[in-house]
């Protein structure tokens, strides 16, 4: 358990670097000042309906899913750059726990991040709308994203150099392009598990029924599935991690 | 292992804590290490080879950092990729400059201690940074350290469990000569101390100075192993350079060039220096040819019985 807590701390601790945070909340953050470039003049339902619309046209499916991104292919894709994985691995700390620990780290941080911008978007929205649970479903959205983000990222970070290039990819053509066209894969995506999670929390609006349904397509919302989705995906990544860090090479030539 | 330095059993030693058998490490078409048998016991053992050598991928597929492609690579009897427990008792220093730079040299230290299981991570943090003396600069950022701080923090962090081996990829790298003084005499002390020190370098004088055994490393394979003094006499078949000095270094020269075993001769008003075949038979005859020319010998030296001359030898037998 010492182990676990020492390496989830200082992982979280360099993947919450300021410059990162900065540039990743300034990333998450840019609903907030949309929404009040869009308020005025505008009644308090139509401002909820447009910050449901943002959160889930821009947040959920571009913003949300890149600065998880970011952070969860730094966490060992940094370590294995930059050779410190040295210090971490040659402990005498299960493999196991060393992955679960990094995954761990790896979703906080995110979820940090993510959260930070939700905030500031939440406040925003509470303020003019004085609507103030409007970010709940949100909240749990991100945390939701930050899990399905370290599962999927974390060893492909251990694997590949250029994890978030490749990441970037998988987001915008599997995503956001084949997602939308094969009805088969929907079920599997990152981005329809996370907004089913949100659509059974928030309250929505009928102007926001058109975007919501468009994104899930044919998943029902429900936030029991999604969560069961992204702790199966965990475990997997947690497997995966452990067996990578056991198996692999863990420096470069 | 090829070649005459290091009698083949000078490869291994009897208590041996660290042992590579028939260890080769190949990336892609790339042959980084061939076939290399040898053991590491307490003491300090100098890991030497020129930039390419193979050492660092030696010693990163003995510390479990990369598997064997083929062999076998054990610390205390364990593979330690496999057992993980055995890094409580081994610390190891990678070549490369990195460390975490958003810790502290104090942090990164009691980090280290946590993870390698120590009771009370602060005061053995405290005492490993006082050991290569950073404890001033402890809870300085390591990013704001010089490339010889950063090797002393990485050096703490690798003392602060106090593992019984040591595992040391060119720690001297970047320390100035009074810290690499230091350093030396602290692998030195831990070394007496019965740790298995393994220290690579390619700066022979460094290893010379603090090393009791040298494992030698060419083009991937083993070339050599054992004392300095023993490789150099192993090298029997290359001639050795001998300083004589003495009163009378023209009548003892003329003496000693009667001895078939002289290849050349070179003489200055101090001394003599004689390049021979048969080191062994120089030695006995100098006595000899002393008295009868009535000339006093004040010292006799091999002038080249240096790693620098051992490793000449080994490169360019390759």
């Amino acid at each position: 358990m010492r182990a676990y807590i020492t390496i989830t701390r200082s992982v979280m601790g360099r993947l919450l670097g300021l410059r990162r945070s900065i540039g990743l909340f300034l990333l998450t953050g840019s609903i907030a000042p949309i929404l009040l470039v869009l308020a005025p003049g505008r009644s308090a339902e139509r401002v909820a309906a447009s910050y449901n619309d943002i959160t889930v046209g821009l947040g959920m499916s571009i913003l949300f899913p890149v600065a998880a991104l970011i952070v969860s292919t730094a966490a060992l894709g940094e370590e294995r750059k930059s050779h410190t994985l040295p210090f971490l691995l040659l402990k005498p700390v299960s493999r196991w726990v060393t992955a679960l620990a990094v995954v761990t780290a790896a979703a906080l941080a995110s979820f940090v991040i993510l959260e930070a911008g939700v905030l500031a978007s939440w406040i925003a929205a509470g303020a003019v709308t004085g609507e103030w649970s409007i970010g709940i479903s949100t909240t749990v959205a991100v945390a939701v994203q930050s899990v399905a983000s370290a599962a999927l990222f974390v060893p492909l970070g251990l694997v590949l150099g250029r994890a978030a290039l490749v990441g970037l990819g998988y987001l915008m053509i599997w995503e956001l392009i084949l997602g939308d066209v094969i009805e088969g894969i929907q079920a599997s995506s990152i981005q329809r598990i996370v907004v089913s999670a949100w659509a059974d929390l928030a309250t929505i609006t009928p102007d926001n029924l058109d975007t919501v349904n468009e994104v899930l397509g044919r998943v029902e919302a429900g936030v029991g599935g999604a969560v069961a989705k992204v702790t199966a995906l965990a475990i997997i990544s947690v497997a995966v991690t452990g067996l990578l860090l056991r198996h692999r090479d863990l420096i470069p030539e | 292992m090829t070649g005459p330095p290091g009698a083949a059993d000078a490869r291994d030693v009897s208590d041996a804590t660290v042992v590579a058998t028939n260890l080769s490490k190949w990336f892609g078409q790339k042959v980084a290490v061939s076939e290399v048998s040898c053991s590491f016991g307490p003491g300090v053992t100098g890991l030497l080879g020129p930039n390419g050598a193979g050492k660092t991928t030696l010693l990163r597929v003995l510390a479990g950092l990369l598997s064997p492609s083929a062999g076998r690579a054990t610390i205390l009897g364990r593979a330690p990729k496999r057992h993980h427990g055995v890094y409580r008792q081994v610390g190891f220093v990678p070549e490369d400059e990195a460390v975490y730079n958003h810790m502290s040299a104090r942090r990164f230290v009691e980090w280290s201690a946590a993870l390698s299981k120590v009771e009370d991570a602060g005061s053995a943090a405290r005492r490993a940074l006082d050991t290569v003396q950073l404890t001033q600069d402890a809870d300085r950022s390591l990013a704001g350290f010089s490339k010889g701080m950063r090797q002393r923090a990485k050096v703490a962090a690798a003392l602060v469990h106090d593992p019984q081996v040591l595992i040391l990829d060119e720690p001297l790298n970047g320390t100035d000569p009074v810290q690499r003084a230091r350093l030396i005499e602290l692998f030195v002390r831990l070394g007496g101390e019965g740790r298995t020190i393994i220290v690579s370098s390619h700066v022979l004088a460094e290893v010379d100075r603090m090393a009791t055994r040298v494992v030698a490393m060419v083009n991937g394979r083993l070339a050599a192993a054992g004392s300095v003094a023993a490789l150099r006499e192993a090298m029997s078949d290359t001639p050795r350079l001998i300083r004589i000095d003495t009163d009378r270094p023209r009548r003892l020269a003329r003496r000693l060039l009667a001895g078939n075993w002289v290849e050349s001769v070179r003489v200055d008003p101090t001394g003599i220096e004689i390049r021979t075949s048969d080191a062994g038979a120089l030695g006995h005859d100098i006595a000899l040819a002393a008295v009868e020319t009535g000339s006093v010998v004040t010292a006799v030296s091999a002038e080249d019985d240096s790693l620098e001359s051992v490793f000449r030898y080994l490169v360019d037998r390759r």
